[in-house]
């Protein structure tokens, strides 16, 4: 017997043991977040408004025993919620996963979950009444992979430091919702310190094969971003994805801020038939990155002012995210009602470079939300 | 002399003030925790005891003195931003949710009946039995 049976079957020991002494009732708990928004946006001379129901999120929390837990997210949402074509509302789950913690140091999850790979896409999912701006970074929908289906192993809080770190294997971003089909998976490591209350700085590395250049339910990479089937630069190959992270959240005093950087590689797999690729003129490995930046000040005992930038630079050899260089800055407004209603209004100014496949953006946008729970 | 002291801590602020308080737990056995390993239970930083059993966090409804104040002591923030702070860390699965009850003899009452509760409280006198004592 190798030593990853004995320590599966070690696990499990555990497991059993563990819940021999859990036997009060389930402990439950649903929340339904949600938000309205309503844009009105300029782009040379023309002018749009609209008003849009947003996601609506039915989170559940369920403290099974004094070591199982389980979460879901079950999401009421605009079928495309980029730009003004949504004309129809979808349901999905974003999570649903069952956690056993053994110790601090050690919990194993199962399930589908969002990927640990930033702060972002790890502590405010869906949730807006948690974002500190309106939007999420341009990095969701271009590089970052939102969620897998898989196993995790997690600790955190270890240490003076409390230290922590998530190791998930997945199934990949060209998988569907349900299955994967494929013996690859996707791996994601991802570490964090909290050095301080309200401080966590993090850093993480998700590998993944891309088949085909074709992307499912867990990439969240759509829109004009992405090539898709029939466009002039699709080509159907399988590509080798890195993406490296690098998150800095503090809130301390007055003042909070976010720092979300992104740095993605992609490349052909070699797994391709050579014949496939010859013929293609973006060979090599592309280099991308993001970055995005949020800085509030806090005014009065609710108030917020804040300002926000988010960059981003797609090199032209890359074969699954069309070339851009995009630039977006923002200044807001943020008024909290109570812990369970906020209102933000923010003005946004888009730019880029031209030139690139991506045309660069130029126009104004203004933004209001109210994002709220209720349980 | 000694009525200048007596006056002096009249005055003493009533943040100050608010920083005494009394841990109660349904604990396994006596514990060698300090204050702030004490304060990371109530901000959701641990979540076992040290023999592993699962912690059970008793709050005060919030809204409540007594979550004003535990806030203040645990988070260094009122009980606004503390209850968005427990809002969070279930939204993020990286905690259990608390337990609310009404006030601080509810609070007493949930830890007595339940294996590896735990509560703090500001005004309540608790039993000699849940009182923990810390470092």
């Amino acid at each position: 017997m190798n030593q990853a049976c004995v320590w599966w079957l070690a696990l499990a020991a555990a497991m059993v043991s563990g819940t021999a002494w859990g036997q009060d009732k389930p402990s439950t708990q649903f929340y339904l977040y949600g938000h309205v928004t309503s844009t009105l946006e300029t782009e040379e001379d023309d002018f749009y408004t609209d008003f849009s129901l947003g996601e609506h999120d039915l989170f559940v929390q369920s403290t099974i025993s004094p070591r199982f837990s389980f979460l879901s997210e079950t999401v009421v949402g605009p079928v495309n919620s980029h730009g003004h074509s949504a004309t129809d509302y979808k349901v999905s789950l974003e999570r649903a996963r069952l956690k056993y913690e053994y110790r601090e140091w050690l919990s194993v999850i199962v399930g589908k979950m969002h990927t640990p790979v930033n702060y972002w896409n790890d502590v405010y999912h869906h949730g807006r009444l948690f974002f500190p701006v309106i939007d999420r970074p341009r990095s969701f929908g271009t590089s970052v992979p939102i969620h897998t289906l898989g196993l995790r192993l997690q600790g955190q809080n270890i240490g003076k430091l409390k230290f922590g770190y998530d190791l998930v294997v997945g199934n990949g971003m060209s998988s569907n919702d349900v299955t994967d089909g494929s013996a690859q998976k996707s791996v994601t490591a991802a570490v964090h310190i909290k050095p301080e209350k309200r401080t966590r700085i993090s850093l993480s590395a998700y590998r993944d094969i891309i088949y085909g250049n074709s992307v499912g339910a867990h990439a969240g990479h759509s829109g004009p971003f992405h090539y898709s089937m029939g466009e002039i630069g699709y080509y159907p190959v399988d590509l080798d994805f890195e993406l490296y992270c690098f998150s800095v959240y503090r809130n301390k005093g007055k003042w909070e801020m976010l720092l979300e950087t992104t740095l993605n590689r992609t490349g052909l797999n070699d797994g391709n038939d050579p014949d496939m690729v010859s013929g293609l003129d973006s060979l090599g490995t592309s280099n991308n990155t993001t970055f995005f930046l949020y800085a509030g000040h806090k005014v009065g005992k609710r108030g917020r002012l804040y300002g926000l930038m988010d960059l981003s630079n797609y090199e032209d050899r890359d074969l699954h995210i069309k070339s851009n260089q995009l630039a977006k800055f923002g200044l807001g407004w943020q008024h909290e009602f109570s812990p369970l209603v906020k209102s933000q209004i923010q003005v946004e100014r888009y730019t880029g470079q031209d030139g690139l496949e991506i045309p660069a953006d130029d126009k104004w946008e203004l933004k209001f939300r109210i994002a709220y729970c209720l349980f | 002399m000694r009525d200048w002291i007596l006056l002096l801590l009249l005055l003493l602020p009533a943040g100050l003030r608010a920083q005494e308080v009394t841990p109660i737990a349904n604990s396994p056995g006596q514990l060698n925790w300090t204050e702030n390993q004490l304060k990371a239970v109530f901000v959701g930083d641990r979540s076992q005891w040290p023999n592993g059993q699962s912690v059970i966090v008793v709050l005060p409804a919030s809204g409540s003195d007594s979550f004003e104040q535990t806030a203040l002591w645990a988070l260094d923030t009122d009980g606004f931003d503390y209850q968005k702070h427990w809002l969070s860390l279930v939204f993020q699965g990286r905690a259990n949710a608390p337990v609310f009850v009404d006030n601080e003899a509810k609070v007493i009452e949930y830890v007595e009946q339940h294996p590896g509760a735990i509560g703090i409280l500001h005004t309540e006198q608790p039993p000699t039995a849940l009182r923990l004592k810390i470092q």
